[in-house]
């Protein structure tokens, strides 16, 4: 996927780890950890809300765009 | 009422067709017993010969004839393939009481139903053309089977049911994955 997240190195600057993170946003540390190592499908924006609000951060901080193609989907094929 | 989950239309619908499953089994044992001593009979006519009436006044019904047990394998493959049918349904509902109705084997299920009554479907036509063939003289010449458009349109649900089913397994695992 060409959106790339970038939670581990924001959680190392503040030196917070991954089940302080989910204790204080509400998520499960399993989901967080989707999230982390890019196997989300998409991120709420009440999620992304409480994670800025909790890192203290930006969104580009957290997600970033590289150019590339798509992956394809389960069942479907890359056109 | 809830329609998913227990205490739901779906539990209550799963009872009944746990109770249809269990009938129609235990009628198909029946036929294989039926059928079981019919051979023997043939085999061996000193056998006593059990008679069962249409009510208690009716005419006889039994099946030891060549002729009658012959048709107790076309009957038996009939209650087989409704016996597919439920228990497959059987299977979906069970999900469905669960609160997850959204896997792939649900829609495999609805289309191996799909197939079983199309079968079912092919078979009246077939089962008239043998018997046309075999017995040209009996009542069955008198008989045109016709076309179910129910029947017909029961099996393009099943199939377009399946596909949603499909599209569900993929909207749920990417609801799995949405943090």
């Amino acid at each position: 996927m060409p959106i790339r997240v970038h939670l581990d190195r924001v959680l190392l600057e503040r030196r917070m780890s991954l089940t302080e993170l989910a204790d204080r946003v509400g998520v499960t540390i399993a989901n967080l950890s989707i999230l982390k190592t890019g196997k989300a499908r998409a991120v709420r924006f009440s999620t992304l809300d409480a994670l800025c609000r909790e890192l203290q951060c930006q969104p580009g901080d957290i997600l970033m765009f590289n150019e590339g193609p798509p992956e394809p989907d389960d069942g479907e094929s890359a056109d | 009422m809830r329609t998913l989950g227990p205490r739901s239309i779906s539990s209550f619908l799963k009872v009944f067709l746990d109770i249809s499953f269990g009938f129609i089994a235990l009628f198909l044992l029946s036929l294989g017993a039926i059928a079981l001593w019919s051979a023997l009979h043939m085999a061996n006519p000193a056998l006593p010969t059990p008679t069962w009436h249409w009510g208690p006044n009716g005419p006889p019904m039994f099946v030891a004839s060549p002729r009658g047990a012959s048709g107790l394998p076309l009957f038996a493959l009939y209650m087989l393939g409704l016996l597919g049918i439920v228990g497959r349904l059987r299977k979906i509902f069970i999900t469905l009481v669960a609160g997850q109705p959204f896997q792939a084997e649900n829609a495999r299920r609805l289309r191996i139903i799909g197939l079983i009554l199309a079968a079912l479907e092919v078979s009246r036509y077939a089962v008239w053309a043998i018997l046309l063939l075999c017995a040209p003289d009996s009542p069955v010449r008198d008989y045109r089977p016709n076309i179910d458009v129910v029947g017909l349109f029961a099996i393009g649900v099943m199939f377009v049911l399946a596909e949603v089913f499909d599209e569900g397994v993929k909207m749920r695992k990417d609801l799995d994955l949405t943090i």
